[in-house]
C-alpha cells in the first residue's frame, strides 16, 4: 500500500504530529532523554543512524528492554541477512538483556520474508504485526540493506511514510537504526520523514575509539545542541551530555542562568550570590591564611591554586577538605592521580591521616571521585562529577587537578578547553560550590613570581600562588594572593613550611627569617614586602 | 531409522521457523534422522499444514510473524482436545527464557543456539517413542 502525498498523507502527518507533541517516554539509556529534551515523543518515527559498529543497534535494543520493563510491548525486526539467534546473543552480553521479557513483551522477528516481495507489501505486512503483538514500540534494525535492495529511494522513503504515519496515529513509537553518515547528504529525503532524527558518530582519535551522539532533529522539542560523548560497555549506552550544553539547557542565553540546576541544588535557598560571596568564609583552619583571605575563601566562588609540582597543592586541599567537613559542609575530592591509597599515606605523614580515614568512611562527608587520567572523556568527567555533586549534596569541591580537565578537554579539539572550563564553573556555580581547583605550574624551582592567565585564572574569582622560590643558599616556600574578587584580602607575600605533624603552616609576617621577604621581593622588582601594602579597599564584612 | 524394514512412509515432521537459514539447518537434522521435513515459513501456514497433513511432531520457533509459537501450540492442544486426540508433541526451540518457554506449553525445549546432536536426540526420542 503506496501513498502519494495527498489530503490523507497530511491528516495523518498531523496525527504523527500530535502523538509527537505528547510527553516522551523514557529511552532507558542514560542521559539520552535529557540530550533528546525529554525522552521520545510517543508515536514518533525515530531514525538513528550511524556507522558500522557506532552502536546504533545496541542503543534500540536497550530502548526496546527499557520500554518492555515498563510494560509496554515491543517489536524488535531485524531486516539484517543474519539469523535473529545472532542478534539475540550479541544482546546476551549486556546487562539490559532480559530473557524473560523475550517471546511475549518482547518479539523478534526477520523481515527477510516480507522484504522480496518489496517495501509497499511490507509496510504492510509490518503493520499486521504490530496490530498482532499490539506492540508500543516497533524497533526495525538494519535499514540500509532494504533501503538498497529496493533499488528506488523514493520506495524506502514512502516505506518510512506509512510506517510512520500508520505506527504513529496507533500511538506506536518506531525506531529504526540505518547505516550512514550522520549527516549524509543522501539521508536527508528520509531524514525530512523522521520526527526525532539521531546521529551516531563514531571514529579514531589517535590511538582510541571515540563515539558521539547527536540528537539532529527532535520535533516537538528542544534537544540539546551539538555531540555527546557516547560509551558503550557491558551495561548498554550511556550518553553524557556535552558540559557546554548541559550549562545552557534552558538557559535561553540570559544572563543569569541556573544550568541545569536540578535535585539538592534547586532545592536550596534563593539567596543570590553575591550575598554568599561577601558574608560567608570558606576557612582552612589555618590560621595565619584565613586572616590573609579575610577569614577563608569566599562562599560560591572558585579558587585556583597555582604551584610548580611539591609545592604543597595537595596538602593544602587536604587542610581545606577536612576544615570543611569538620564545619558540616560535605565535600567532593575529584581526584586523577593520588588514589584513595596515596592520598592516605599523605596524610599519614602529617597528623591528617586519621581526620581523612574518618571523612572517607560511609558518613564520613568526604567523597573521593578519583578517575584515572587515561583515555578520558572530558564529558564523562563532568557528568560524573556533576552527579557526586548531586548525590552528595557537596558544598566544597576540590579538584585535583584542573590540568588533566585541560589536557582530557582539549583531545580531538583543542579550541574547546576554554568553552569547557567556563561550562565547568557556570555548573559550579549554579550548585553553590565553594571550589578548589589546584594546577601545576611549570617550573620546578623559581625566581620569579609571575602567574601566566589562561582561562581559569581569568574565570575564577581568586588565585593563590604557591611557590618554592630561590633566595639565598635555600629554597622557601612562599604563598601569595595576587586576586581574590568580592573580597579585601592581603597581598603580602607569605612564608610557610609543610613539616611533620602540623602540615602546612603559614608563617605571619613576623616569623620568616629577618630579611627573607623583602629580598625576596627585591629580587622580583616589585613592592610588595613583609609589613607593606595591605590591600583593603573592599569593604570588610563576615567573620 | 524409523522405517527401517518397513514399508511405511517416513513420519512427517513439521518445523515452524520463519528463518529460512535455521530452518534448512533443523530440516536437515530431520533428515539425517530418517524422517521428512515439512518447513512452515510462519505459525498460521504451520497450522494449516499440521490440520491437513497429520505430521508425528512439530518444531517450532517462538517468535514467529503471523502467529506466534505459543499461539501455535495453544491452537493444535484446543484442536486436539475438541477431536479427542492426543496432542501433537511439540519441541520449541527459542532464544527465549525458560519462563517464556514453559508457558508456551511444549513437551520440551531448546534454547538457541542449541547444538545439533541436542535436537537429534530429541527427535529420535520423541518418534521412537511413538513407533513403539
Amino acid at each position: 500500500m503506496t501513498k502519494t502525498r495527498g489530503e490523507p498523507f497530511v491528516k495523518e502527518r498531523e496525527a504523527t504530529a500530535r502523538a509527537a507533541s505528547r510527553p516522551g517516554d523514557p529511552t532507558g539509556v542514560p542521559n539520552l532523554d535529557r540530550v533528546l529534551g525529554g525522552g521520545l515523543p510517543r508515536g514518533a518515527l525515530v531514525l538513528v543512524v550511524g556507522a558500522p559498529g557506532s552502536g546504533k543497534t545496541t542503543l534500540a535494543l536497550q530502548m526496546a528492554f527499557a520500554t518492555a520493563r515498563a510494560g509496554r510491548r515491543v517489536l524488535i525486526l531485524t531486516a539484517l541477512s543474519e539469523p535473529t539467534n545472532k542478534l539475540i546473543a550479541h544482546l546476551r552480553a549486556f546487562t539490559f538483556f532480559d530473557e524473560d521479557l523475550l517471546g511475549d513483551a518482547i518479539q523478534v522477528l526477520s523481515l527477510q520474508q516480507f522484504l522480496p516481495q518489496g517495501l509497499a507489501s511490507t509496510a504492510d505486512e509490518v503493520q499486521a504485526e504490530v496490530r498482532r503483538t499490539q506492540a508500543g514500540l516497533v524497533i526495525i534494525d538494519g535499514f540500509r540493506g532494504m533501503r538498497s535492495a529496493e533499488g528506488d529511494p523514493q520506495r524506502a522513503r514512502e516505506f518510512l511514510y506509512e510506517i510512520g504515519t500508520a505506527l504513529g496515529a496507533r500511538g506506536a513509537t518506531t525506531v529504526i537504526t540505518s547505516e550512514a553518515a550522520p549527516r549524509d547528504a543522501a539521508l536527508f529525503p528520509e531524514a525530512t520523514t523522521a520526527d526525532v532524527l539521531v546521529g551516531v558518530h563514531y571514529g579514531l582519535a589517535d590511538l582510541r575509539q571515540q563515539r558521539y551522539l547527536e540528537a539532529i532533529k527532535v520535533r516537538g522539542a528542544a534537544p540539546q545542541p551539538g555531540l555527546h560523548a557516547m560509551a558503550l560497555a557491558a551495561d548498554g549506552v550511556t550518553v553524557y551530555p556535552r558540559l557546554e550544553a548541559r550549562v545552557t539547557e534552558g538557559a535561553g542565553g540570559e544572563e543569569e542562568s541556573d544550568g541545569d540546576l536540578t535535585g539538592a541544588a534547586a532545592g536550596r535557598d534563593a539567596r543570590t550570590v553575591q550575598e554568599h560571596q561577601l558574608t560567608e568564609r570558606v576557612p582552612f583552619a589555618l590560621p595565619e591564611f584565613d586572616a590573609l583571605l579575610g577569614g577563608g575563601l569566599t562562599r560560591e566562588t572558585s579558587t585556583l591554586v597555582l604551584g610548580n609540582p611539591g609545592a604543597g597543592k595537595t596538602l593544602l586541599a587536604l587542610h581545606w577538605a577536612l576544615a570543611g567537613i569538620e564545619a558540616g559542609d560535605s565535600v567532593v575530592y575529584l581526584g586523577f592521580r593520588e588514589n584513595r591509597r596515596q592520598l592516605l599515606l599523605l596524610a599519614d605523614t602529617f597528623a591528617l591521616g586519621p581526620r581523612l580515614r574518618a571523612a572517607l568512611q560511609a558518613d564520613g562527608g568526604l567523597t573521593l571521585l578519583r578517575l584515572p587520567p587515561v583515555e578520558l572523556d572530558a564529558d564523562v568527567v563532568g557528568d560524573r562529577l556533576l552527579a557526586a555533586l548531586e548525590q552528595t549534596g557537596a558544598r566544597r569541591l576540590v579538584i585535583d587537578s584542573v590540568a588533566e580537565l585541560e589536557r582530557t578537554a582539549a583531545l580531538g579539539n583543542p579550541g574547546r578547553v576554554g568553552d569547557y572550563l567556563a561550562a565547568l564553573v557556570e555548573a559550579l556555580r549554579a550548585r553553590r560550590l565553594t571550589t578548589l581547583a589546584l594546577k601545576e605550574t611549570p617550573a620546578l624551582i623559581t625566581t620569579d613570581l609571575g602567574v601566566a592567565s589562561d582561562t581559569l585564572s581569568v574565570l575564577a574569582e581568586s588565585i593563590v600562588v604557591l611557590q618554592h622560590v630561590t633566595y639565598g643558599d635555600r629554597l622557601h616556600r612562599m604563598l601569595s594572593v595576587p586576586k581574590m574578587r568580592f573580597s579585601a584580602h592581603d597581598l603580602r607575600l607569605r612564608e610557610f613550611t609543610i613539616t611533620a605533624p602540623t602540615g602546612i603552616h603559614v608563617r605571619a609576617p613576623g616569623e620568616s627569617e629577618a630579611g627573607v621577604l623583602a629580598g625576596i621581593a627585591r629580587q622580583q622588582g616589585g613592592p610588595a614586602a613583609a609589613g607593606e601594602d595591605v590591600d583593603r579597599t573592599w569593604p570588610r564584612k563576615g567573620p | 531409522m524409523a522405517t527401517e524394514g518397513t514399508m511405511t512412509a517416513p513420519a512427517l515432521v513439521l518445523i515452524a521457523e520463519d528463518e529460512e537459514p535455521i530452518a534448512e539447518v533443523v530440516a536437515t537434522v530431520v533428515e539425517d534422522a530418517g524422517y521428512t521435513p515439512r518447513l512452515a515459513a510462519h505459525g498460521r501456514e504451520a497450522l494449516e499444514l499440521a490440520r491437513a497433513e497429520q505430521p508425528a511432531l512439530l518444531i517450532t520457533d517462538l517468535m514467529m510473524p503471523y502467529l506466534s509459537g505459543a499461539e501455535l501450540i495453544a491452537a493444535l492442544r484446543s484442536d486436539a482436545a475438541a477431536g479427542g486426540h492426543a496432542p501433537l508433541p511439540v519441541i520449541l526451540i527459542t532464544a527465549a527464557g525458560p519462563a517464556q518457554a514453559r508457558a508456551a506449553g511444549a513437551d520440551a525445549v531448546l534454547r538457541k543456539p542449541f547444538e545439533l546432536l541436542e535436537l537429534d536426540a530429541l527427535l529420535r526420542r520423541f518418534l521412537e517413542a511413538q513407533a513403539c
